[in-house]
């Protein structure tokens, strides 16, 4: 290759370099303003109220991923009201890291929001294993309590609800799940409501800071993107105990003149349809006493439950499980909504129709046996 | 010979062929055709794809003493016109199907990995690396893929694990839904995304047959289909009827899981890694246009050929003019009776093709 062709090609390939260098358009972690949490509420003349918890890289003091701000703005919908962030923070919105969506209560109690669940399901960033869920009061309220609970109030929901729910009894929902169940078969799904709850402030330091926790253990139901029931604490137990991944549940017996606590800590829980639209369901539940005493070994506390659990508690047990899973089922027959998809387990034998999502639940009869053994 | 390549490298990149492309808009389109069913019509394409594949193999073993490329082996048994023909409608399938390739590729990147860039200077930094791979002939590409292999395959698995575990295959049922008619045309129709062999035919006079010609490649087979029909049945599973929405497959699923994209987007480096597989298939299927511009005008090129991949780099601009959609309602939806002739009816005919060509070479040293 000649001196000209050597200096030619060299000068070729910086060219090149050069327009594929200046020609990307990404853009950099400053320019964002990192979402963590997008809060709804009813906003003015049937428009929504949005609230995003951000985080703002390279603003002066601020630390990455331990100060957060709430923006609120107004928006006709969901998409104007993010365009409204951006141009409130000077930032691109990122929903990328997004971890909880959640709904004011007059919002999810009021409007139709399958636009909103389309809008959130169809976005590119938002990942569809991101927390949807309602809350008490207005979703901008709970939002502005992270100091409550001194941290982020968006990862503390969402990472209960993901990671830590299903060990205490309390099913978890997704939007990919809530945005399937609302356009699948009858419609039907549910959402998590969390509650702020004031506690008492001990610090003498901050004597003026409020503080709290956050309960989960209530949820809505929802048909079509649009509210349904409210499902109280014992029927979200009863709810529970029909999801096998779902364990922590806990039962308390009075036997022996000893009151005695009994958590759940395996289940298996069996289904089978008949041709007359029958369906039984079988749940086992593996219990053993709540932790009652410890030894010291090797320096770790460790639970000692080598009790035998008596037959007279098993029994009891078994009967209160029972009545809470009855009592879900009656309340899932009389809103004729389905969370425990029955009448999926007859598209799957039958194939899809119309007709099978139309049935009301009360056509479905569930012949229901609970067991209860000792771990 | 850089050209030459062994059974066993072979067999490697029809697996990082295979796993390449079907993981972007495929899935997405299959779900549209005919639902939770797709995975059905994936595991036909699949059965087609196999049993060809077979009858390929066979002609590589007959052609394995005299290694006739395959214009010698066209124009030798079906005349010189009819060979140019299959040979124009080689070049069109391997242009669009780059050309799909790249644009799912380049969508994927804005959405995904949030980076825009223009199309061409997307498109120059592919072309340096599918030229550079053809100066330096097919076994440099063969070697490449054998060092990525296995990083890619366990990218693949890494992706798979979270969305395997989260989908709900019952949800598949009841089988055959959408009905069995329905499900077998959509394989045909779609064949378009399947024959990832058909580079084979490109590179029959290089290939070193040894011992197995039809285990190796087999196996490569068994897996990809094993994975892709897996990664179809879980898709449908998870996103149910947002499937049709989502048209880029292994994007959606790959970032699907929270837990792998808070511990140092490890989803976005798997993924990362597997959109290697995606640009060796663009490699490969440079290569073969090249040689089918090769082929057509007849004579040999002993030096790379600026013009021949002028032509192919001006075709890869087509994405600029129109949208991928648009393709796959015209071109790729009325030349899909072109395409399964090659795709289909010619490996069928491979093995007689080349004993005819073979017994008219001998004849002719005779």
């Amino acid at each position: 290759m000649s001196n000209f062709r050597r200096i030619a090609l060299v000068l070729l390939v910086v060219a090149a370099v050069a327009a594929v260098m200046g020609s990307f358009k990404g853009s950099d972690v400053p320019d964002r303003a990192i979402i963590l949490g997008l809060g709804v509420d009813a906003g003015d003349n049937g428009g929504i109220l949005l609230t995003a918890e951000v985080v703002s890289p390279g603003n002066g003091t601020e630390q990455v991923g331990t100060f957060s701000k709430n923006v609120t703005v107004q928006g006709p919908t969901i998409n104007v009201a993010l365009q409204n962030v951006a141009e409130l923070t000077g930032k691109e919105a990122s929903l990328g890291q997004c971890v909880v969506v959640l709904l004011g209560e007059e919002y999810y109690q009021t409007v139709h929001f399958a636009d909103l669940t389309d809008y959130l399901i169809n976005h590119h960033s938002l990942k569809e294993s991101a927390v949807i869920c309602c809350c008490e009061g207005g979703a901008k309220q709970l939002l502005d309590k992270g100091n409550a609970l001194s941290q982020s109030m968006s990862l503390a929901i969402g990472g209960a609800l993901q990671q830590e729910a299903k060990r205490i009894a309390i099913g978890g929902n997704s939007l990919l799940k809530f945005a399937r169940s609302q356009n699948e078969m009858d419609g039907s799904g549910f959402l998590n409501k969390v509650r702020f709850v004031p506690s008492a402030n001990t610090d003498a330091q901050l004597p003026d800071k409020q503080l709290g926790y956050i309960s989960y253990r209530e949820m809505c139901v929802f048909r079509d993107s649009s509210f349904v029931a409210e499902l109280s604490e014992q029927q979200v137990k009863g709810l529970s105990l029909f999801t096998d991944d779902v364990i922590g549940e806990t039962f308390v017996s009075f036997c022996d003149e000893l009151t005695r606590t009994v958590q759940v800590t395996a289940k298996s829980v069996s289904r089978s349809t008949d041709d007359n639209g029958g369906t039984d369901i079988g749940i086992e539940l593996t219990v053993r006493f709540g932790r009652s005493d410890s030894e010291d070994i090797s320096g770790m506390l460790t639970p000692k439950n080598d009790k035998e659990i008596p037959a007279e508690v098993i029994e009891d047990v078994t009967r209160q499980a029972q009545l809470v899973a009855q009592r879900f089922l009656d309340e899932q027959v009389r809103n004729n909504f389905d969370l425990l998809g029955i009448r999926e387990a007859f598209r799957r034998k039958q194939g899809t129709s119309e007709a099978l999502a139309a049935t009301p639940m009360s056509q479905f009869p569930v012949r229901l046996t609970v067991t209860v053994k000792e771990e | 010979m850089k050209d030459r390549v062994s059974v066993d490298q072979l067999a490697l990149l029809y697996l990082l062929l295979v796993m390449g492309g079907k993981f972007l808009t495929l899935p997405s389109l299959l779900a549209q055709d005919v639902g939770h069913d797709s995975w059905l019509a994936v595991t036909f394409s699949f059965v087609w794809d196999g049993i060809c594949l077979c009858f390929l193999m066979w002609a590589v073993r007959l052609n394995r003493n005299l290694r006739l490329d395959i214009s010698a082996i066209m124009d030798k048994s079906l005349s010189k016109p009819v060979s140019k023909v299959l040979l124009g409608i080689f070049f069109v399938i391997f242009v669009l199907r780059t050309n799909v390739l790249l644009s799912s590729c380049h969508k994927m990147f804005s959405v995904t990995f949030d980076v825009s860039v223009n199309w061409i200077v997307y498109l120059l930094p592919v072309l340096a690396l599918a030229f550079f791979a053809l100066h330096k002939g097919f076994n440099c590409i063969a070697r490449t893929g054998q060092l990525l292999f296995g990083l890619i395959v366990l990218a693949v698995v890494a992706l798979f694990v979270s969305p395997f575990a989260e989908a709900e295959l019952g949800a598949l049922l009841p089988i055959g839904e959408a009905g069995w008619g329905k499900i077998l045309l959509t394989s045909y129709l779609r064949s378009f995304w399947f024959s990832d062999y058909i580079f084979v035919y490109f590179v029959l006079d290089g290939i070193n047959v040894k011992k197995h010609v039809f285990a190796p490649m087999l196996i490569s087979f068994g897996v990809g289909a094993v994975l892709c029909i897996t990664l179809n049945a879980v898709f449908v599973a998870l996103f149910g009827y947002l499937a049709p929405q989502f048209d880029l497959a292994m994007s959606k699923i790959g970032v699907f899981s929270a837990a792998s994209s808070t511990n140092g987007r490890w989803d976005w480096l798997t993924l990362s890694i597997w959109l290697v597989s995606v640009f060796v298939k663009v490699v490969v299927f440079v290569f073969c246009a090249y040689k089918c511009l090769e082929k057509i005008v007849g004579k040999p090129f002993v030096r790379f050929n600026w013009i021949a991949a002028a032509i192919v780099s001006v075709c890869l601009l087509l994405p600029m003019f129109v949208t991928t959609d648009w393709m796959l309602d015209t071109v790729i939806k009325w030349g899909v009776i072109p395409f399964s002739l090659v795709q289909y009816a010619l490996p069928l005919l491979m093995p007689l093709l080349v004993k005819t060509a073979s017994r008219k070479t001998e004849a002719a040293h005779e």
